[in-house]
């Protein structure tokens, strides 16, 4: 428990280090979400039923955009070998990497989501409801992105490959999250069918993630 | 009679591209993988038999 | 049974035996199919010569799909078991259910043409096809992807064991989707009534296109094999 404790705490130290960096992405999510009625025109009764599958698409790329800083820095450093010699196990170190990625990409995004609704149009009444299942689903979108950046990691085109393999698997999470953010009760069943792929996915992303850093592992150097 | 076989009951500009498509996929793929597995054969056989 | 063909020599010399007979078989089903798809049987009541389409398409659907179960399994050999052969049955695998699933879009979009009237509807089976499309080459990108080719082949094993959990997900959130998005205007040809006379013709083909694709996966394999010792016998000098 202390060196997964420990691993977020670094992670979010050196991301704080770097802040900068996070603060581009969340730039990122805002300006994707203006380009939209850019593109489509100011009128409300067009973009108000739109706002909602622009936020959730927005904030997808957004995250995707991050993956290739998962692990790239520990696996340069040389922090990944030290994880693999100490008593923090990968399985949770993967863990411990999504969390903090999670509160260091997709955490400000939420947040700002309120503010990029009133943008788009959106019904107010629709906010509660899409913040819930956007913090639902970019956990899981988080946790398809350790399977996708330790899965492409040392690849030659690696953020782009992390992108490829991780959109396929991403569909369910966003048709559930846009259903749930759109419905009329707050816990609806396509919340709970969201909450559902998340549990699948934090089952998975630990095993697959921790499975495939192993192989890098083994790379030392490369 | 033939001339009714290739017009397909008028659907012959559908029928025939799914079926020309069908048939070059697997054609290409098929001769590809034969190829390539007939090439290295010939050449490891070329290069254990020094 | 797996064991069995773990030992490569053994592959190859088992392949090289039934190469031939699968070959023919797979070229006199197809033969076959063909003659009773195209020719020797009825139009359909309502769609008319558009249904032999179906002989093409539905066999394409239906391998592209139990593909990436096979893809799937294989990545569980390489993982679990560490089978010898199991990464390259992988990339063998691979291709070939991505050439599937194309022509299922391909052939799907030139029966929906007449039968919809659009070339692309967002149907959940076409749907999930595409998704399981850009899967496949996903699959296929990561397994090469790599510098060292031998290390894209745990990567994609992962990806190809994730993908035999999450594709039924995916499947699933389409038809979820599908069925609460459902235009109402959009003619459901879902059922054609199956003539007994169409279905000689689509078992023909069914099962000439699953030797086609055992046809294609062990010569790939093969070629891997042989392509893996020549490296071998390179990075250790040549002819010694």
């Amino acid at each position: 428990m202390n060196g997964f404790l420990r691993q977020i705490r670094r992670d979010l130290a050196i991301s704080w280090a770097g802040r900068l960096d996070s603060a581009v992405m969340l730039v990122f999510f805002v300006i994707i979400v203006t380009l939209f009625p850019l593109a489509i025109g100011p009128e409300a009764s067009v973009l108000a039923p739109l706002a909602i599958p622009i936020i959730w698409i927005a904030a997808l790329l957004s995250i995707l955009a991050g993956f290739d800083r998962i692990f790239a820095g520990d696996v340069r450093s040389g922090w990944l070998d030290q994880v693999t010699l100490s008593a923090l196990s990968l399985p949770y170190y993967v863990v411990a990497k999504a969390i903090a990625h999670w509160l260091v990409t997709a955490l400000p995004l939420v947040l700002a989501t309120p503010v990029m609704g009133i943008l788009l149009q959106i019904d107010l009444g629709l906010i509660a409801g899409l913040l819930l299942s956007l913090l639902l689903g970019t956990m899981g979108l988080t946790l398809l992105g350790v399977i996708g950046a330790g899965l492409a990691q040392g690849a030659r085109r690696g953020g782009a490959l992390m992108a490829l393999l991780v959109l396929p698997l991403a569909v369910p999470i966003l048709i559930f999250g846009v259903l749930a953010s759109a419905s009329a009760t707050l816990i609806s069943p396509h919340l709970m069918l969201l909450g559902a792929v998340v549990a699948i996915l934090l089952a998975l992303a630990p095993l697959i993630g921790a499975a495939a850093l192993r192989e890098i592992d083994e790379e030392i150097g490369l | 009679m033939i001339g009714s076989f290739f017009d397909m009951g008028g659907y012959a500009l559908f029928v025939w591209p799914c079926y020309g498509v069908t048939a070059i996929g697997m054609i290409w793929l098929g001769y590809s993988s034969y190829a390539r597995a007939k090439r290295a054969a010939a050449q490891l056989k070329s290069l254990t038999e020094k | 049974m797996f064991d069995y063909f773990a030992n490569p020599t053994r592959f190859v010399r088992i392949a090289d035996r039934i190469t031939k007979p699968l070959a023919l078989l797979t070229f006199g089903l197809i033969a076959a199919g063909l003659y009773y798809g195209l020719y020797a049987s009825p139009a359909d009541y309502q769609q008319g010569e558009t249904v032999r389409i179906m002989y093409v398409h539905v066999p394409a659907a239906w391998l592209a799909s139990i593909g990436y179960v096979a893809l799937g399994l294989s990545g569980l050999f390489y993982v679990v078991w560490r089978h010898p052969l199991a990464d390259l049955a992988l990339r063998a695998i691979a291709p070939v259910g991505a050439l599937f699933a194309l022509l299922t879009l391909i052939t799907g979009a030139f029966w929906g043409k007449p039968m919809w009237g659009a070339w692309w509807v967002w149907d959940a089976r076409l749907t999930s096809m595409l998704i399981l499309f850009f899967f496949y080459l996903g699959v296929m990108a990561l397994a090469d992807g790599f510098d060292r080719r031998e290390r894209g082949s745990r990567p994609a094993a992962l990806l190809a064991l994730v993908g035999l959990i999450n594709v039924p997900i995916v499947k699933f959130s389409v038809d979820w989707w599908n069925t609460l998005h459902q235009p109402a205007s959009l003619l459901r040809s879902g059922g054609v009534a199956i003539d007994s006379a169409m279905l000689l013709p689509l078992l023909l083909m069914l099962v000439g296109f699953h030797g086609f694709f055992a046809l294609i996966v062990i010569w790939r394999i093969k070629a891997q094999l042989a392509e893996r010792r020549i490296a071998a016998i390179g990075l250790k000098g040549g002819d010694k």
